[in-house]
């Protein structure tokens, strides 16, 4: 570098503070990995079924947890394919229960105690026919009402390896769910496997902040580039707190701030390694709401809902 | 007559020679007014003066022009090289990790910091050149001080101070360095055995000079309660924080020191700065880099254009021959004493250099010491020791200065006048000029400074 102009340097000097303000932490805990002791397996009769066993044959081997069959449809009487697929996981075949199928599956969970149920989305419908237009009814009012996290099914794709050698937490605000969605990420990771923070800033939120700032002020300019900052300041603590906890659990740790202004960040949108996309949903804030619903449309891949209330 | 005896020994007429000179100097003075961008006068003066050049006959074609840029092209190389390597290398946390990694093993005592952050300055301004460190630095500097409640005054203007004496450690340290180690093809291990000893006794001038200044500015020593309060205060800093990519800043520390070893070991490659600079930086792009069109915008057009502008100049004004009579002029000056030439050209290039840019100063002076005839390794090295420690002298003449005292002023509302800065800087700076005559002297009576073949 040169003579910098007096503009340059101020803006570098005060950017390379923020840089190192950020370094202000305190002393960080790792988050805790949270491991499900019990799974709910939900069948619908459709082609996703088949992921759905497999992960579900795959996180029983490795978690060593017991799982729950339940065949939620509401015209079928026959508890046939659930005892059939129970029997093949050495698991439990859950009594078909009254009701819609989302008041089945949530008689379900209190009744069996599971800390996390598998079910697929679009339920009791061939996702190629939905496609990404809708998540379904069901996925609706479970996101809305259950007390435990969901692992979406969407895609099905032959489980060859361990799945979920790679899961990526998705956050785009605030979100009080950031670390519980954290701990059940690394809980839910293929041991040797990566884990990955990604801080997405939407180009529709840097236009949002635009607009407001524009009218309480004119001469104020916000820029993706600002707001990618502050979400990477807000969000140093857990940054800090994944990386320990991943050394310790000998996984590898990136995290990443992306902007959508080219198009989704590849991690969300390449289908090779099939990642575990972890979304947290902080049920009080409807943008949060929001955009896990639409992640989930969007999404090819299995997800991993973390709710708080 | 004179016009037919200036013909004969290939210079111009005295008239030609004044009228370049005076247009240098007019040009000097534009790269030294404020208001007025420093590229743009150099351009403006490289224009007239080829205008002048190829009108009066000084350059038969305009192609010689071309020609005696060409000799000068590696220096571009090797900015533009760094450039791109230091933006990568700033991109991955590396040094600001290293710097809160550092400032945290003090737990914050005012003297241990005072020690690191000198330090730090030297080391990082050595390896990055003046402008990245000292962003980095001034930053460092601004947010401990907030943090353990003591006034950056003393600490930014160390930095400031210090970091002259890192610009003298290598050949890619500062712009000046660069232009006269390429100009005298000075090998970067040579920078080592000669530049190096005297940047760390100058250091330490600094250093205590600075410290007997500040005697009241800082608590010096502190009981063991405000030990354990500042200790408290920094741990609430974690340098890991800084880290986004802990391969990443891993890999752009390899490829930073490897550069830096294939700076030493050019020579006897066979090959030139340059290419080391440039390998370093694409390997930097390749393996450590994340935005590679973000890195390349890093690199700083406006000093290549201005240094395109700076060379054409030079190269029409020698081309008269008013170099070549300044040469001797400084040679009567001296009587022919090469230790007396050795003190008026360390005292000289230091003196200008406090009250214009160290670069014009440097590319002056270049030619004047490769038209002196005899050994020039003394020559070169009280350049390369006067440029850069004459920037401690007064609050413009070093960029580290202008740096450390704007950011005082903006962040701090600190303001440090002239008088003040004087009295301080220029302290230093004369004890350093006054030391770095004695170190050459020395070395060239003990017949120790390695020959430039």
């Amino acid at each position: 570098m040169f003579d910098p102009t007096e503009h340059s340097l101020d803006h570098d000097v005060e950017e390379s503070m923020s840089l190192f303000e950020r370094a202000k932490i305190g002393a960080i805990a790792p988050v805790a990995p949270r491991h499900p002791k019990r799974l709910l397996l939900v069948l619908d009769g459709s082609s996703q079924d088949q992921l759905s066993v497999e992960l579900c044959r795959k996180l029983q081997a490795r978690l060593a947890c017991p799982v729950d069959v339940l065949d939620a449809r509401e015209d079928r009487s026959s508890n046939d394919d659930a005892q059939q697929i129970a029997e093949s996981l050495a698991a439990h075949a859950c009594a078909k229960l009254p009701g819609e199928s989302y008041e089945q599956i949530l008689a379900a969970v209190q009744q069996t105690g599971c800390g996390l149920v598998v079910v697929p989305s679009p339920y009791g419908r061939e996702l190629e026919k939905v496609g990404t237009d809708s998540t379904g009814t069901v996925i609706d009012v479970l996101l809305s009402r259950c007390p435990v996290p969901l692992l979406v099914v969407r895609q099905s794709y032959e489980v060859t390896d361990e799945p979920f050698s790679r899961a990526v937490l998705l956050l785009i605000a605030e979100n009080e769910a950031a670390q519980d969605a954290a701990g059940w990420m690394l809980g839910l990771t293929a041991p040797g496997g990566v884990v990955e923070l990604l801080l997405l800033v939407e180009s529709e939120t840097v236009e949002n902040f635009r607009e407001l700032m524009h009218a309480i002020d004119p001469n104020v300019e916000i820029t993706s580039g600002q707001l990618s900052e502050a979400l990477e300041r807000s969000y140093v603590r857990l940054h800090r707190a994944l990386w320990k906890a991943a050394e310790l659990a000998k996984l590898r740790y990136q995290f990443r701030v992306a902007t959508d202004a080219e198009g989704p960040p590849a991690e969300l949108s390449s289908a090779a390694d099939h990642p575990l996309l972890v979304l947290a949903l902080e049920r009080a804030d409807h943008a949060s709401q929001g955009h896990v619903h639409d992640r989930i449309r969007r999404s090819p891949h299995v997800v991993l809902v973390v709710p708080r209330d | 007559m004179e016009a037919i005896l200036a013909e004969a020994s290939g210079h111009s007429s005295t008239w030609i020679m004044l009228l370049f000179a005076a247009v240098m100097l007019f040009t000097y003075v534009g790269v030294a007014y404020e208001p007025f961008h420093k590229t743009v006068a150099a351009l403006c003066g490289a224009a007239v003066l080829t205008v002048l050049a190829l009108s009066l006959g000084v350059f038969g074609k305009y192609g010689e022009i071309h020609e005696h840029l060409a000799k000068d092209l590696n220096v571009f190389g090797v900015i533009i090289g760094t450039g791109i390597l230091v933006g990568v290398t700033g991109k991955s946390g590396l040094f600001h990790f290293l710097s809160m990694l550092i400032v945290r093993a003090t737990g914050g005592r005012a003297g241990r910091l005072y020690l690191a952050i000198c330090g730090l300055t030297f080391v990082f301004v050595a390896l990055l050149t003046i402008v990245p460190a000292m962003l980095i630095l001034c930053s460092l500097v601004l947010v401990i001080c907030r943090s353990l409640d003591y006034s950056p005054k003393p600490f930014l203007l160390s930095v400031a101070i210090c970091a002259n004496s890192g610009a003298i450690v290598t050949f890619a340290s500062g712009l000046p360095n660069i232009m006269i180690g390429t100009a005298a093809g000075i090998p970067y291990a040579h920078f080592l055995l000669v530049a190096a000893p005297y940047a760390v006794v100058s250091l330490v001038i600094a250093m205590a000079y600075l410290r007997f200044a500040f005697r009241r500015e800082l608590p010096w020593s502190q009981n063991p309660e405000e030990v354990a309060a500042l200790r408290a205060k920094i741990d609430e800093f974690d340098p890991w924080a800084l880290v986004d990519d802990r391969r990443v800043l891993v890999r752009s520390a390899v490829i930073l020191a490897l550069t830096v070893v294939g700076f030493a070991l050019a020579q006897p490659l066979g090959v030139g700065m340059d290419f080391i600079a440039m390998v370093g930086g694409t390997a930097a792009l390749v393996f450590a880099g994340k935005g590679v069109e973000d890195a390349i915008a890093k690199v700083n057009w406006t000093v290549i254009l201005f240094f395109t502008g700076l060379f054409v100049i030079i190269a029409c004004v020698e081309a008269t021959g008013a170099l070549d009579r300044l040469s001797e002029l400084v040679v009567q000056m001296s009587g022919g004493q090469p230790m007396l030439l050795v003190a008026m050209l360390t005292v000289f290039s230091a003196g200008s250099s406090a009250i214009v840019d160290n670069i014009p100063v440097a590319a002056t002076l270049i030619p004047i010491v490769q038209h002196i005839g005899g050994p020039s390794e003394p020559l070169w090295w009280s350049l390369v020791l006067g440029c850069n420690l004459g920037g401690n002298g007064t609050p413009i003449g070093s960029i580290s200065c202008v740096i450390a005292l704007h950011a005082l002023h903006k962040e701090a509302h600190i303001d440090v006048g002239w008088g003040e800065f004087v009295k301080i800087g220029g302290t230093i700076m004369v004890l350093q000029t006054i030391g770095a005559v004695a170190y050459l002297l020395t070395l060239y009576g003990l017949n120790l400074f390695p020959s430039i073949s």
